[in-house]
């Protein structure tokens, strides 16, 4: 039994390490005809290497982190704030629900083509596009968070003597924080995704914009830098989100 | 601490209510589900709107929002807030007033004793248990030192045992502090423990406030007989001890044994389910055990209703539906009855 | 990217007499089957082959091959012939195997050979030069007027022969690449020429015929691949390496028509124009749809227009070697391929007189 637990870290390594082993051996074996369509992994691993060492991929990194920070931290911003005025008053979500309605639909990339003569293509369009994916889920799940919290709890604040203000402060939005905490958590990676779609369109720097100038160049190795890159990012904001989460509700819950 | 007056209170299902809470009082408001308890103690509190008057000591406090009126609540699920631990929800309500840290911390250390949970103070309520969050809640309803304290079935979720021994604390609480204090439960027995008098209520309309034992052996109408339960009150002709906690009472030309020992009995009373029925002379010693006849059968939800003619005292019996399937108990027959004993209650003169 | 069906009424046509044949032909054959042995006397069926061109005029030499029906003369049996907006994405089709032959610029050409592995061979060229800069009289006079701030340039994504003239233009008037860069706006050329109506272009750097189209826009040309870039070779004809091994006849006979048809285009200019023409606007007219009439009215092409554009290249299926290795080297430096090969390894210049 002893030795299964020693196991037990590992096994999360194991089966990437042995997707890789069989990437590098069907890429190698070349079953898939044309060597560079599907380059091994260790090639990939070598273009990293270069992309790095030359500055291209640290450059077009940091241009598409920039817009996603910017973004999705106004959109979330704006998010809880309006949905924290939804949430908590009942007037403010019976008028700004039908709205919220229409727009919450339409996807993000969506907006694209509308945001393009809007704002043209210079840096605001990825920006409030992710702007735009962040926003309404976040609304949504602070709306869901603050009104999910149990009457009782705000009846007990009130008689405690806390004014709404205190309550909405000290009560509600604690409570609401899983909520919360869901829809940053959720979007943080779609972020990411959403950045990728909105760069490939006419914008000369990102992640995204490496993707479309390596397709044109067929070089797949560098396009699945890119996908590694991105699947690397959406996972760190996610787990980051998660563990501000915990730490700022695993005590509680 | 002030005497509550409600006047001509409307809301749900109360319509034009009326009802006092003396100073320094435990009223139980006791009814089924549905009757307007816990509407009537939101109202109090200021939690809900309402038509009527709410005074607290003849001064109307209608105006004052709920965080106004200095009362203290303990709601049925203690709505303990799980993101902050013992100390920091006792402190809540100080800390809402902005009162000065050492204040605060004082004063929650002072509860922490007062209701021995110093050891629980920085732990979270989901670490809690049952009991322990009662403490807690109560702890916390107690902070602000408010004038009038609502519970709503604050003992509901408990195990009998946990609740029998809050119970205690609790009326030992509030005799201490002297608080006015409205207690709502659905518990015949609580609220006889508990209350210094007592509220029925029934479909938003209180049927009769008086104590305990007066509502036990004097309901006031058939809703407040049906509800405690439909006792047989019999009243007593004569009694006399027998030493060793029991004395005999005579009823109706029966004598009957009942566990008292002290004033004389006016009155005795058992539920209809304490009385246990055999078609065959049961064994045992006889002590109330009396002869009777069936006059009566009636089947109802919960059980059957069976009605005995004992000498010139009519007695009404219940019995499990599927006990009595196996019986062959008809109208007319002759059957044996035993009162148990210890579930006998007495009324003394002194009590009315 | 954009598809051209091959043209169904000379398929159909050639599917009917096929059909209508069959029967004498079978009863033939069995014949034969049952009175002469089998070892050696049956040909054995070529299989069509997918061949893709650019949708430009560029592909002059194709268009009008396939217009006179210069490629089922030879024996010639296409399966598809298709069009694609771009050079790159004409690669990616070829990278994919989509496609056998194609007649695609020089720079993607090279880029499917050397990071995409495909085995090609290029055994004729089409034309030389074909791109060039169009900009807006009222904004840049000069080319250093490109490095403004608010100057909008557009331009085919990194890989193509139009994005090498760009980095040619920059190095040859000694431009900041890192302004002119910053003004640049990916996106293919017919977007370059609705931005341009459209006033969201300053500038476009552009291959022909879409360069000249831009002049009816009101852009000038500023500077030509003639200017920048002396020799440039322009599209050239790819063909699978299986194919030069296995059906050098084939090969062969597809040299031979590319030849013809661009001795053709040199002779009849305006009847190449009009050829042109006809042929850009049946692919055109499957490219945009119903909802997008008004962009396809702005990108219909006139004769004059073709005419005037045809006139900036220089058709000819001639290659120089040395021009081809310049080329393979200058992507090194510019970092498109990771390093450089002999151009011997991806030319047979064999099949031509």
């Amino acid at each position: 039994m002893s030795k299964f637990r020693k196991l037990r870290p590992g096994w999360g390594v194991l089966p990437v390490a042995i997707f890789l082993a069989v990437w590098e051996i069907v890429a190698r074996l070349n079953v898939v005809p044309g060597q560079f369509f599907f380059p091994p992994f260790s090639t990939v691993v070598m273009e990293f290497y270069y992309l790095t060492a030359n500055g291209v991929l640290g450059e077009n990194f940091l241009s598409s982190l920039t817009r996603v920070l910017i973004g999705f931290c106004a959109g979330s911003i704006a998010g809880i704030v309006v949905g924290t005025v939804m949430g908590w008053r009942d007037g403010m979500n019976k008028t700004l629900h039908p709205i919220i309605s229409l727009f919450y639909p339409i996807p993000a990339l969506g907006w694209l083509p509308l945001l393009m003569l809007w704002v043209g293509i210079n840096e605001m369009l990825p920006i409030t596009i992710i702007f735009i994916c962040s926003f309404f889920p976040v609304l949504y799940n602070t709306v869901t968070g603050i009104r999910n919290v149990d009457k009782d709890y705000i009846r007990a604040a009130r008689t405690l003597g806390a004014s709404d203000a205190r309550i909405l402060t000290t009560v509600v939005m604690p409570l609401a924080l899983p909520n919360i905490f869901t829809g940053l958590r959720l979007q943080a990676g779609m972020a990411w995704r959403v950045i990728i779609a909105a760069e490939m369109v006419a914008i000369p720097t990102g992640i995204g914009a490496l993707m479309m100038k390596a397709e044109s160049l067929i070089r797949i190795d560098i396009i699945i830098v890119c996908l590694i890159v991105l699947a690397v990012m959406c996972l760190a904001f996610e787990k980051f989100f998660e563990y501000l989460e915990d730490r700022m509700t695993a005590k509680w819950r | 601490m002030p005497s509550i007056t409600l006047k001509n209170i409307s809301k749900y299902v109360c319509q034009d209510l009326n009802l006092e809470v003396l100073d320094k009082e435990l009223l139980v408001l006791l009814g089924p589900n549905g009757a307007g308890k816990t509407t009537l103690i939101n109202i109090v509190a200021g939690l809900t709107d309402y038509r009527g008057s709410v005074f607290f000591d003849d001064v109307p406090v209608d105006k004052l929002p709920a965080n106004k009126r200095g009362v203290g609540y303990l709601f049925q699920d203690l709505a303990l807030f799980p993101h902050l631990n013992v100390a920091a929800n006792i402190a809540y309500g100080l800390m809402s007033q902005e009162q000065p840290r050492e204040r605060v911390d004082a004063r929650v250390n002072e509860l922490l004793q007062m209701m021995k949970i110093k050891h629980l103070s920085t732990r979270y309520p989901k670490d809690l248990s049952g009991g322990e969050k009662q403490r807690v809640a109560l702890a916390r309803a107690l902070a602000l030192s408010p004038k009038v304290l609502l519970l709503d079935e604050p003992l509901s979720s408990l195990d009998v045992q946990t609740a029998k021994y809050l119970r205690t604390e609790l009326r030992q609480v509030q005799r201490k502090l002297g608080i006015t204090t409205v207690y709502v439960t659905h518990d015949l027995q609580e609220a006889e423990e508990m209350a210094d008098r007592i509220a029925v209520l029934q479909n938003g309309h209180v049927e009769q406030t008086s104590r305990p034992e007066q509502v036990f052996f004097y309901p006031q109408n058939e809703k407040v007989r049906d509800f405690i339960g439909a006792p047989n009150i019999l009243d007593c002709d004569y009694c006399r001890s027998l030493g060793k906690g029991v004395m005999e009472v005579g009823c109706g030309g029966l004598p009957i044994i009942v566990p008292h020992d002290g004033n004389s009995v006016q009155k005795i009373a058992f539920f209809p389910h304490d009385i246990y029925i055999s078609e065959t002379k049961p064994p045992g010693p006889e002590v109330n055990r009396f002869k009777g006849t069936i006059i009566n059968i009636t089947s109802a939800h919960d059980a059957v209703r069976i009605s005995l003619k004992v000498g010139s005292t009519c007695l009404l019996a219940e019995m499990p539906h599927h006990m009595f399937g196996d019986t062959n108990l008809a109208v007319g027959k002759e059957v044996f009855l035993i009162l148990k004993l210890r579930r006998i209650r007495v009324c003394e003169n002194k009590d009315l | 990217m954009f598809r051209k069906e091959i043209q169904r009424t000379k398929l159909a046509k050639r599917e009917e007499d096929k059909r209508t044949n069959k029967l004498p032909a079978l009863l033939t054959m069995v014949g034969l089957l049952l009175f002469i042995p089998i070892g050696g006397c049956t040909e054995k069926e070529e299989p069509p082959v997918g061949m893709a061109i650019e949708f430009n005029d560029h592909a002059a030499s194709a268009y009008v091959a396939q217009d006179k029906g210069w490629f089922e003369e030879e024996g010639l049996e296409l399966a598809t012939f298709e069009s694609y907006v771009t050079g790159m994405a004409l690669a990616a089709a070829l990278t994919r195997g989509d496609i056998e032959v194609a007649y695609i610029c020089l720079v993607p050409a090279i880029n499917v050979y050397a990071n995409g592995g495909v085995p090609i061979r290029i055994v004729a060229g089409t034309h030389k030069y074909g791109c060039g800069l169009v900009v807006n009289h009222d904004k840049i006079r000069d080319i250093k007027d490109l490095e403004k701030p608010d100057i909008r340039i557009g331009c085919v994504r990194e890989g193509g022969a139009v994005d090498v003239l760009l980095n040619k233009t920059i190095a040859k008037y000694h431009l900041d690449e890192g302004k002119i860069l910053d003004n640049i706006q990916r996106m293919n050329p017919p977007k370059q020429v609705v931005s341009i109506e459209t006033g969201q272009l300053d500038a476009a750097f552009l291959p022909e015929h879409w360069a000249t189209m831009a002049g009816e826009f009101g852009f000038d040309m500023l500077a030509q691949s003639q200017d920048v870039w002396p020799g440039m070779q322009g599209s050239v004809l790819v063909v699978r390496e299986d194919f030069v091994n296995n059906r050098p006849e084939f090969v062969a006979k597809l040299v031979r028509v590319t030849q013809k048809a661009t001795d053709w285009i040199n002779k009849h200019p305006d009847e190449a124009a009009e050829v042109m023409v006809r042929q850009l606007q049946a692919s055109g007219g499957k490219i945009f749809p119903a909802e997008a009439a008004e962009l396809a009215a702005k990108l219909e092409i006139s004769p004059g227009v073709l005419l005037r554009s045809m006139g900036r290249l220089e058709y000819t299926t001639d290659i120089d070697p040395k021009l081809v290795q310049e080329t393979i080297d200058y992507l090194v430096q510019l970092g498109y391929i990771k390093e450089s090969f002999s151009a011997e390894d991806i030319l047979d210049l064999r099949y031509l007189q």
